[in-house]
């Protein structure tokens, strides 16, 4: 379970996110909307342990642990797993190399054959053909293919908590289809929260819970 | 000591050379070649470029031990050593033979049956002090030929002392589609620090080389000074790979050189790990139209270490073309150089050459420096040069971290990524093991 308690962030000497509370179950989705610089993604990077964002008050908890003194890959470690609204290209890195990492950080010794096989398998359901994982990860790939290579990969680690960042901009209507599916499936065994700026994606997710980012302070919606 | 061991006093005087030359028995004329490359040694002076050398002295050295079975203890193997060898899960026979305890790497029934099938094909491959037994008109045909004795103080110094090396002659037309590998060659008594290596591919040959290996290599001698000589006849092919990881108590001073004749194309794969300073600059003469250049230099430079590291091509004939690439990281208070000439004189019409250099310097108190020089005399010539120094970007870290690499791992993974060019031109065993020699680089410098 993911609790966010009262939590107050600053950045650049600039507070940007005011007593946030939420609590999101295992098998659970929520989904979180907001006006550009509201702060959506501040709390996105606050919970993936990002260092410029220092916890002034508060508290996040993930299965009734303060996560606060972790650091970005211990909090990966526990199961978070966090995908940003833009991820960076690579030179020379492939996603087998990152996905094996991923897994050994994990304590799951991986089979790379095996592993290999799963890459393909996840990346062929967000509709990418198995040259994603010859080139370097994220080099020479559209906005959109970034977003289904992460979901891919996603749905190989299966983590317990997710964090998705406008997971859904740049992908066409079978991506977001994809998208959905992948999201659906992982929020089986794990507490999920979208951020998004499209009701029709929330909706498709069917996401339990809906809150409004503004100015900093979260707002329930339903 | 071992009581079977030769050695020839230690110190470097006209009488050490001749000693060597009788204690291998070899004719006038080999001998000759070395007292006149020992004048030459003592008259020229230590270059006043590259890497510090102001603490080699080369009367502390000895210049030939023959050894016969066990050499040293492993007792005396330093203990930084071991546990390399230990995480790289390098077996046992090879760690005894990296680390100079066996003399021989346990590796016979392989080389015994690529033997076999070399001979069918009249490839020569052995080291080279029985090719001068053997094949002395071969040998004393190209010997010195590509490097001489006066090239540089180093090469002078090699070609007064050398022991060991390889020597390859690949016949007219034939094909070598196994890779050599000196590793499966190796004795350590053919092994030394002035190693001299001969390849010769005669017209339309294509044969592929492989020296060293990523898992560390230790010695006791603290200089290494080899010298590599490549004849690529009309239409040929050579490549050859090299990966140097010396203890880093090693002086690794290498002149390579190549000659490319027409139509002919010589690649340099040059991979430097190891050793505390490194001056290598593998280079390629284009004697022929047509002739093709292709250096990937690459260069790893971590605390206490200064890699100097680059190539050389000189454009002499029409339509030829060269490529040189460099890449270079430098950790931990290290210092990586690219020094790098391309000359294309006048007549060498339609002559390209490319030259790429990036450096990434993984933090502050590392250096980076690029020296390249280009002189064109062909007006029709092209030549570009690119060049970039990068340190490791703040939002790459903050991916590989959330997806739970440690730091260490999270750079590792970023210079593998780095040097990706070398490890994709590496048998798979060596890539494998040069990742993984990287992230335990890594670990040690970002603790």
């Amino acid at each position: 379970m993911l609790e966010i308690r009262d939590l107050t962030v600053k950045a650049n000497e600039r507070q940007i996110l005011h007593t946030v509370s939420l609590t999101i179950a295992k098998s659970e989705i929520h989904a979180m909307k907001g006006s550009n610089g509201s702060g959506k993604t501040s709390l996105a990077l606050s919970i993936a342990g990002h260092p410029d964002y220092a916890v002034m008050s508060g508290d996040i908890r993930w299965n009734g642990g303060s996560i606060l003194d972790k650091k970005p890959h211990e909090r990966a470690r526990l199961g978070i797993h966090w995908i940003g609204q833009s991820v960076p290209a690579f030179d020379g890195v492939g996603l087998l190399s990152v996905a094996r990492g991923a897994c050994s950080a994990r304590g799951k010794a991986p089979d790379v054959f095996h592993l290999r096989s799963e890459l393909v398998a996840a990346l062929k359901r967000m509709g990418l053909g198995e040259d994603f994982l010859l080139r370097a990860l994220h080099g020479d790939s559209s906005g959109g293919e970034k977003k289904k290579v992460e979901l891919a990969l996603a749905a190989v680690l299966k983590p317990e908590c997710l964090i998705l960042d406008e997971v859904d901009a740049g992908l066409d209507a079978t991506g977001i289809e994809a998208a959905a599916g992948v999201i659906a499936e992982l929020a089986g065994n794990a507490a999920v929260l979208v951020i998004s700026h499209s009701d029709a994606f929330i909706e498709r997710l069917g996401a339990s819970r809906c809150y409004r980012m503004e100015s900093g302070k979260l707002i329930h919606e339903h | 000591m071992n009581t079977d061991e030769i050695r020839i006093p230690r110190g470097l005087t006209r009488s050490t050379v001749e000693a060597i030359s009788r204690e291998k028995s070899e004719s006038a004329w080999m001998r000759d070649f070395r007292l006149r490359a020992f004048d030459i040694f003592e008259s020229k002076a230590m270059p006043a470029w590259g890497a510090d050398l102001s603490d080699i002295r080369f009367d502390d050295f000895w210049y030939f031990i023959r050894a016969s079975g066990q050499s040293r203890d492993w007792n005396d193997v330093p203990a930084e050593i071991h546990s390399t060898f230990e995480r790289l899960g390098i077996p046992q026979a090879e760690r005894a033979f990296l680390a100079g305890v066996s003399a021989q790497y346990e590796s016979e029934v392989v080389y015994h049956n690529l033997k076999d099938e070399w001979v069918r094909k009249g490839i020569i491959f052995c080291d080279t002090d029985t090719a001068l037994r053997e094949h002395p008109e071969l040998v004393r045909e190209y010997f010195g030929t590509v490097v001489p004795a006066a090239d540089n103080k180093f090469s002078a110094l090699n070609s007064a002392v050398w022991s060991g090396g390889s020597f390859v002659y690949v016949p007219k037309g034939v094909k070598a589609e196994i890779p050599l590998q000196a590793y499966f060659r190796i004795q350590a008594r053919s092994m030394g620090q002035f190693e001299r290596t001969l390849i010769i591919a005669d017209e339309g040959a294509e044969v592929s080389y492989i020296e060293g290996c990523t898992a560390p290599r230790y010695s006791e001698a603290a200089l290494h000074s080899a010298v590599v000589e490549i004849i690529a006849k009309p239409h040929s092919r050579v490549r050859y790979t090299t990966v140097q990881n010396w203890s880093k108590n090693v002086y690794n001073l290498v002149t390579k050189r190549a000659f490319a004749e027409e139509g002919a194309v010589v690649e340099w794969i040059d991979g430097n790990l190891g050793s505390k300073a490194t001056m290598k600059y593998p280079s390629v003469f284009l004697r022929g139209r047509g002739a093709r250049a292709d250096i990937l230099s690459i260069a790893y430079a971590g605390a206490g270490q200064h890699q100097d590291a680059g190539g050389k091509v000189f454009h002499l004939a029409a339509d030829t073309r060269s490529r040189i690439i460099s890449k270079s990281v430098s950790s931990a208070g290290g210092r990586a150089s690219y020094r790098g000439m391309v000359k294309i004189i006048a007549g060498a019409e339609n002559a390209r050459s490319k030259v790429l250099c990036d450096a990434l310097m993984l933090d502050a108190d590392s250096r980076s420096d690029t020296y390249p020089v280009i002189r064109v005399k062909e007006p029709t010539a092209t030549v570009e040069h690119e060049a970039s120094v990068s340190r490791v970007s703040e939002e790459q870290m903050q991916y590989l971290e959330s997806r739970g690499l440690r730091e260490a791992d999270a750079i590792g993974l970023l210079v593998s990524g780095f040097f990706d060019p070398l490890t994709r031109e590496l048998p798979l065993e060596y890539a494998a093991e040069f990742n993984e020699l990287m992230r335990l680089e890594m670990e040690k410098s970002v603790g």
